[in-house]
């Protein structure tokens, strides 16, 4: 029985079926939730990559998002030949260079230093999308055309639905290899002491920057995606609480954890749905209070309660965890 | 032209200089970094807007009731959020405020509006001319209860058993706990003197930009005028938002007026890029 419980590949079955069926048996507003839900999956994931397992903060990964997005819009409008693979690719791609650029200098800072400057970057690149108007048409926006690989053609929103589905899971799996190679090793020795991890011969800088571009590559995929889901796209989807309801998805799913991170993103697409259209109002209460009281009372967020859950003991006592800063 | 904009500059940048005066006491206190200062002030105005339009109150009444529910939201706002997570991560505590921001920001839409509000100045509005340049007693008000409340606020932490308290605080935190001073108690009190300080702010700057639900954006520059100074430094804060005031209006005369925003912070970028500490901060050295 206890092999059964432990059995991941079983529960990853588990997970995974109705996740393919769901289009069979549910109407298109839940198969829009859930697409968006995937989206925001990428981009926690991507984020915790930084945050939770490196120890670095981005208040401003909205703009990574917005890059991926504006860069996918830009693509399938003013350049229909490019197939569609290579500007999801190049959408991510760009996204991890504007991380490179935004790294370098941000990443010799420490602490508050890094929360201003990748906030101030936000906000930089918030006026940039509404104001380059050649390019973004502001707030205006652009309308994305429908994509298509090969034979299969993204028009609908159960097609959208699998592509999102099919890239989250290419996504969590390639984070999940990316946390045992060498450089996940690094960011987490990184993230828990800097110093002992520079004595040890990890270049910090270098790893650093990598984490950060990484992590930017994740927000422009999932940029990506969200454009072709939404089919349209302008300058207010990118702005800081934006960037602020990202951090949320993580801390709320649970800090250096993958499945924390999917938890926490379709927690908080779910979560305006109960208020439901009544309490449009409380909405942005509810968000705040959510992140207040999870960072009193469980700080290790959902993933560390159904940790504890399931091993019996307090989430502070797993193995590789820093308890102090 | 240039003179002028240099002083309305200065004069938007002591509001700048008072949101960041908030900031950098419960920093220096409490190592906590306060994102919902710009909230709490737009909280403020809220309540001066009750007292002064809906209450009908006259304005120096506005600004004593309105300061003791500032002092009262910050003693709220220190037990209820940042109390219980005296010892997490720094980052936990940023992202918090941000929490806290929000909520704050929800429930003044719930119990006021989602709408803008205007409300009238304490000071006239009405110019006077000193040669090319022109002056409004608003704008002279304005600096000079910002001057006074710097005063005051200097006194306090000079001459008086708290104000030394939380010098000492700042200073080195295990000196302070073990000569006896009361930590905790500390802690409120800073919350507190900030808050009230960001309620005077917020008084202030009420007529100028309007009482908003987003108004606490604002704070953002305060930020910015913080790191130019020197993030920790109470000079350099006071300098730097003074200073940004100053470019922003110089320079955003001289630009078109939707990358004035931007502005802020490519400065905000290129100070981290050339000098991270500001002009008066001191390097943070790390003891291995």
């Amino acid at each position: 029985m206890r092999d059964v419980i432990k059995n991941n590949r079983l529960w990853l079955a588990i997970l995974v079926i109705p996740l393919l069926l769901l289009p069979h048996f549910s109407g298109t507003y839940v198969i829009y939730l859930a697409s968006i839900a995937g989206v925001y999956t990428i981009v926690s994931v991507g984020l915790n990559l930084l945050f939770g397992f490196t120890g670095l903060i981005s208040i401003g990964h909205a703009a990574f998002l917005g890059t991926g997005a504006y860069t996918t819009a830009i693509l399938l409008t003013r350049a229909a030949a490019v197939p569609f693979p290579v500007v999801l690719i190049l959408s991510g791609l760009l996204a991890a260079l504007l991380g490179l650029i935004v790294g370098l200098p941000a990443l010799r800072l420490s602490g508050h230093y890094l929360a201003m400057a990748t906030m101030g970057f936000g906000f930089v690149m918030e006026e940039l999308f509404l104001h380059w108007e050649s390019l973004t048409k502001g707030s205006l926006g652009i309308t994305v055309p429908k994509v298509s690989i090969g034979p299969l053609r993204f028009a609908t929103g159960v097609s959208k639905y699998y592509l999102i589905l099919v890239l989250v899971a290419a996504m969590i799996l390639l984070a999940k290899n990316i946390l045992n190679s060498k450089t996940g090793r690094a960011f987490i020795a990184i993230r828990d002491h800097e110093i002992a991890a520079q004595t040890l011969g990890i270049h910090l800088a270098w790893y650093k920057t990598i984490s950060f571009m990484i992590s930017a590559f994740y927000a422009g995929i999932a940029g990506s995606l969200y454009a072709i889901l939404l089919s349209y796209i302008n300058a207010e989807g990118f702005h800081l609480m934006v960037s602020v309801f990202y951090l949320e998805m993580v801390i709320v799913g649970g800090i250096a954890s993958v499945l924390g991170s999917i938890l926490g993103a379709v927690f908080l697409t779910l979560l305006p749905e109960i208020l439901g259209a009544k309490y449009q109002l409380y909405q942005i209460i509810l968000q705040g209070l959510v992140l207040v009281l999870t960072l009193i009372f469980m700080p290790w967020g959902l993933s560390g309660m159904f940790w504890s859950l399931y091993h019996g003991r307090k989430h502070e006592e797993k193995k590789g965890l820093r308890s102090e800063p | 032209m240039l003179l002028q904009q240099v002083f309305s500059g200065i004069a938007t940048g002591f509001i700048y200089a008072l949101i960041g005066l908030a900031l950098i006491l419960v920093y220096k206190a409490t190592d906590v970094i306060n994102f919902a200062v710009g909230e709490m002030m737009m909280m403020s105005s809220f309540m001066a807007y009750t007292f002064l339009i809906l209450v009908k109150l006259p304005y120096y009444q506005v600004f004593i009731l309105t300061l003791l529910f500032s002092g009262l939201m910050g003693v709220l706002v220190e037990r209820l959020t940042i109390r219980p997570v005296f010892n997490a991560p720094v980052f936990s505590i940023i992202i918090l405020t941000f929490g806290l921001g929000l909520i704050l920001k929800g429930a003044a839409g719930v119990i006021w509006t989602f709408d803008t509000l205007t409300i009238q100045p304490a000071f006239s509005m009405a110019p006077l001319k000193f040669g090319s340049l022109v002056v409004t007693p608003l704008n002279i008000g304005n600096m000079a209860v910002s001057v006074i409340l710097m005063l005051l606020l200097y006194l306090f932490f000079k001459f008086t058993v708290l104000g030394t308290g939380i010098r000492a605080m700042a200073q080195n935190r295990l000196a302070a706990i073990l000569m006896g001073i009361k930590v905790k108690r500390i802690s409120t009190i800073t919350w507190a003197i900030a808050s009230m300080i960001g309620g005077a702010a917020g008084i202030l700057l009420a007529p100028v930009i309007f009482v908003d639900t987003n108004m606490g954006v604002v704070a953002i520059k305060s930020f910015v005028g913080c790191i130019i100074g020197g993030f920790g430094s109470i000079p350099g804060c006071i300098l730097g938002g003074i200073f940004l005031g100053m470019i922003e209006a110089v320079i955003g005369y001289y630009l078109p007026t939707e990358w004035k925003q931007s502005l802020v912070f490519l400065v905000l970028i290129g100070v981290l890029c050339v000098k991270p500490t500001g002009i008066f901060g001191v390097p943070r050295i790390k003891k291995i």
